[in-house]
């Protein structure tokens, strides 16, 4: 009888209980990591006001959860999801939308 | 006559109801910014009614050029046209997305006394995964017609078009703020969410499976692989999958030819048959299959969603080379033709990145360059395969020279990035991920046939008028006995010495001044020139006869590096005019591209020579 091994080297695991919050973590967009999500507190005042309506727009708002569902490395563009739809949205300007929590 | 205006969010499905309406063939991809200007047609059975695309837009603050030209149209038409109604087409899976601009939409509209409709689209994907959309309710809420349907089954289409053609009663503007762009788009998103949240589908199962596919194509190993794949198998299609109808096409032009040609006794009309038409317009015809397969390629990679996927992890290479990943997209319709690749940039909201693409696009493999490719490379490559059949050495070939046009742009790209300023003006990138989807092969099929038709058809009389040319020069005087001593021949030998240090005779030279009207005139003019030097077969035997020619290895090569880089095409060079509002980028480009090519032709001869 032949033996087969499969050696699974990272799975994702889906959480079985409730989600946990972490209201002291406080960071930008850009720190979050596949899986994670997070509640938007603002935009960095450098950003101009016509991104700040598009993200907006989008639904980058205050208050809103956002999570990411895609983080590639090497600085490539992380995607997150927001509502039904998913964005991607590169370093330069996740990094001037603030967080205020996050669940992971 | 009667106006309906299609507006909406981008990926919404709006030009594919606008095709399913009109019974027209408008082009449809699953990512944003395909619509870049604004078509219409007549409602297939309402006549009366005349339909207009709008480019996608995410809301009524532009941050784009595309958005930009979209609203100014979007108001020039509420202002000046006989708009019976505005429809806005919403995506239902993403309700609240395409609600924003249609809480918007609603004020304009109320202000210019238009009614506003919605057509809530891709019923068919809720439908799939049993999930409700309350359009009775959602009507309600906004006060305003919501028609549920999927422009892809035609489910709901005849309700809509009854709609529209019913009179409007009279419209008043909401109860809301009066200056839309004041109004706190934060109040637009949240009344959005809320509507969405109240009748829209309830449950994220659309997006799981895009999720697990995104892991995989945006990964930094697998996406980087899987994409490198893709491009390799795209190039290498070209030329296996369309062997077997280009075998057919030359068959076919052999009997036709040995069908006419015996009918016809005048001399002269028999050799303008057999050497002009056959030879010339002949040997161009064989590569038509050839940009079919491209054409087919380049559709089922748009229309499958994952170009977008591509954009994102072309991104940070790119910017590396002055160029944002939302470049991608217009430098591979580039591939195609630079004429839709050049529309496609409106999209770049930086007008710096913007630029640059266009820089870079004219020297994207185009489908005019892929004839002259696919002759010099059957004429120098052989048909063998290696790695076990899995690699053939003149697909192999064909990356590699399509990858030199492409590195070539980017080594324009970043020299001249690195020679201007943003002016602060730079955007961010931010892109939208539509859902994966199956390509739908009939319509993918049939943009292939109409791409390949048009450009025959665009192609085939300036080819035919080069040949008439070229073959009267090359005949005369002294019907066809030499052309060495023809008017042709003259001609050639002058302008020799400038073909002469990268080994080409006065033949190619012709054919090289004959292709700066369009790339593809160079295969029409050697089958002509070849034709008149009086041997049979023209149509089957041109890469032979390039061989026969005495055109050596290097120059073969030299040809190859000259023709991926020279910006010989007028169409492409007066589009861009326009586009940039000037014809200083594109003379430039000509003079410049021009020298480029020549000295990088010159190059690749001395190294070739050096190496065989």
């Amino acid at each position: 009888m032949i033996r087969i091994t499969i050696r699974i080297k990272s799975v994702m695991v889906l959480p079985m209980e409730k989600t946990r919050k972490d209201d002291s973590v406080r960071g930008s967009l850009w720190q979050l990591r596949r899986g994670e999500s997070c509640v938007i507190n603002g935009f960095d005042e450098a950003m101009q006001q016509r991104f700040k309506v598009r993200l907006t727009e989008l639904g980058f708002r205050p208050g809103a959860s956002v999570s990411c569902t895609v983080a590639p490395r090497l600085g490539a563009p992380k995607l997150y999801r927001v509502a039904n739809a998913v964005y991607s949205l590169e370093k330069q300007i996740a990094e001037m939308v603030s967080t205020k929590s996050q669940f992971t | 006559m009667s106006q309906v205006l299609l507006v909406g969010s981008p990926n919404s499905g709006k030009s594919l109801l606008f095709n399913k309406l009109t019974g027209l063939n408008q082009k449809v991809a699953n990512f944003p910014g395909i619509t870049v200007g604004t078509h219409s047609g007549h409602c297939r059975h309402y006549p009366e009614l005349e339909l207009v695309d709008f480019p996608g837009v995410y809301s009524m603050h532009a941050i784009s050029g595309e958005e930009s030209i979209a609203l100014d149209a979007l108001s020039h038409a509420l202002n000046e046209g006989d708009v019976s109604s505005v429809l806005c087409v919403v995506d239902s899976t993403r309700l609240e997305k395409g609600l924003v601009f249609a809480l918007q939409l609603q004020e304009l509209c109320g202000r210019y006394g238009k009614r506003l409709l919605i057509a809530a689209n891709m019923q068919d994907v809720l439908h799939k995964h049993d999930l409700d959309f309350d359009a009775a309710g959602l009507e309600k809420a906004i006060n305003m017609p919501v028609v549920p349907l999927s422009a892809k089954t035609g489910e709901g289409l005849e309700t809509l078009e009854k709609v529209l053609a019913t009179t409007p009663g009279d419209i008043t503007a909401p109860a809301v703020a009066s200056d839309i762009i004041g109004r706190d788009e934060n109040a637009y998103r949240g009344e959005a969410e809320q509507l969405a949240r109240d009748f829209g589908p309830k449950g994220d199962l659309l997006l799981k499976t895009h999720s697990r596919a995104d892991a995989f194509f945006l990964s930094s190993f697998t996406g980087g692989v899987s994409f490198l794949l893709i491009m390799y198998f795209l190039f290498q299609s070209i030329f296996t999958w369309a062997a077997p109808v280009m075998d057919a096409v030359e068959n076919s032009l052999l009997w036709l030819s040995s069908l006419v040609l015996p009918h016809i006794s005048n001399s002269i009309a028999f050799d303008f048959i057999d050497e002009a038409i056959f030879g010339g317009l002949g040997a161009f015809l064989v590569f038509v299959p050839q940009i079919f397969v491209l054409t087919l390629m380049v559709g089922m990679l748009e229309d499958s969603g994952y170009l977008s996927r591509a954009a994102v992890i072309c991104h940070r290479p790119l910017r590396a080379f002055g160029l944002t990943g939302k470049s991608f997209i217009p430098m591979l319709s580039g591939v195609a033709c630079a004429i839709p690749g050049i529309y496609a940039a409106r999209t770049i909201e930086s007008p710096r990145r913007r630029w640059l693409t266009y820089l870079a696009i004219p020297l994207m493999p185009c489908s005019a360059r892929l004839p002259v490719y696919a002759l010099l490379i059957s004429a120098f490559i052989p048909a063998e395969s290696v790695l076990g059949g899995w690699v053939g050495l003149q697909g192999l070939a064909m990356f590699g020279v399509y990858l030199l046009g492409i590195m070539a742009g980017l080594l324009v790209t970043a020299l001249v990035s690195r020679t201007i300023d943003d002016h602060g003006e730079d955007a961010p990138f931010v892109l939208e991920m539509p859902p994966y989807r199956m390509p739908s092969w009939l319509p993918l099929l049939r943009g292939a046939w109409e791409r390949s038709k048009h450009f025959v058809t665009k192609a085939g009389p300036v080819i035919f008028w080069v040949t008439m040319v070229v073959w009267f020069l090359g005949y005369f005087p002294n019907f066809g006995a030499d052309l060495g001593e023809s008017w042709l021949g003259v001609l050639g030998h002058i302008i020799e010495p400038v073909f002469a240090p990268i080994g080409l005779d006065w033949k190619y030279g012709v054919a090289i001044i004959a292709s700066f009207l369009a790339r593809e005139v160079f295969v029409g003019t050697l089958g002509t020139l070849f034709g008149i030097e009086g041997a049979q077969d023209n149509v089957i035997s041109l890469s032979e006869r390039v061989q026969a020619s005495g055109l050596s290895v290097e120059s073969g090569f030299a040809l190859l590096v000259f023709f991926a880089i020279a910006a010989q095409c007028v169409s492409t060079l007066a589009v861009l005019a326009r586009e940039t509002g000037s014809w200083k980028l594109p003379i430039q480009m000509f003079i410049g591209y021009g020298l480029f090519a020549y000295a990088s032709a010159l190059g690749m001869y001395h190294l070739v020579g050096a190496l065989s």
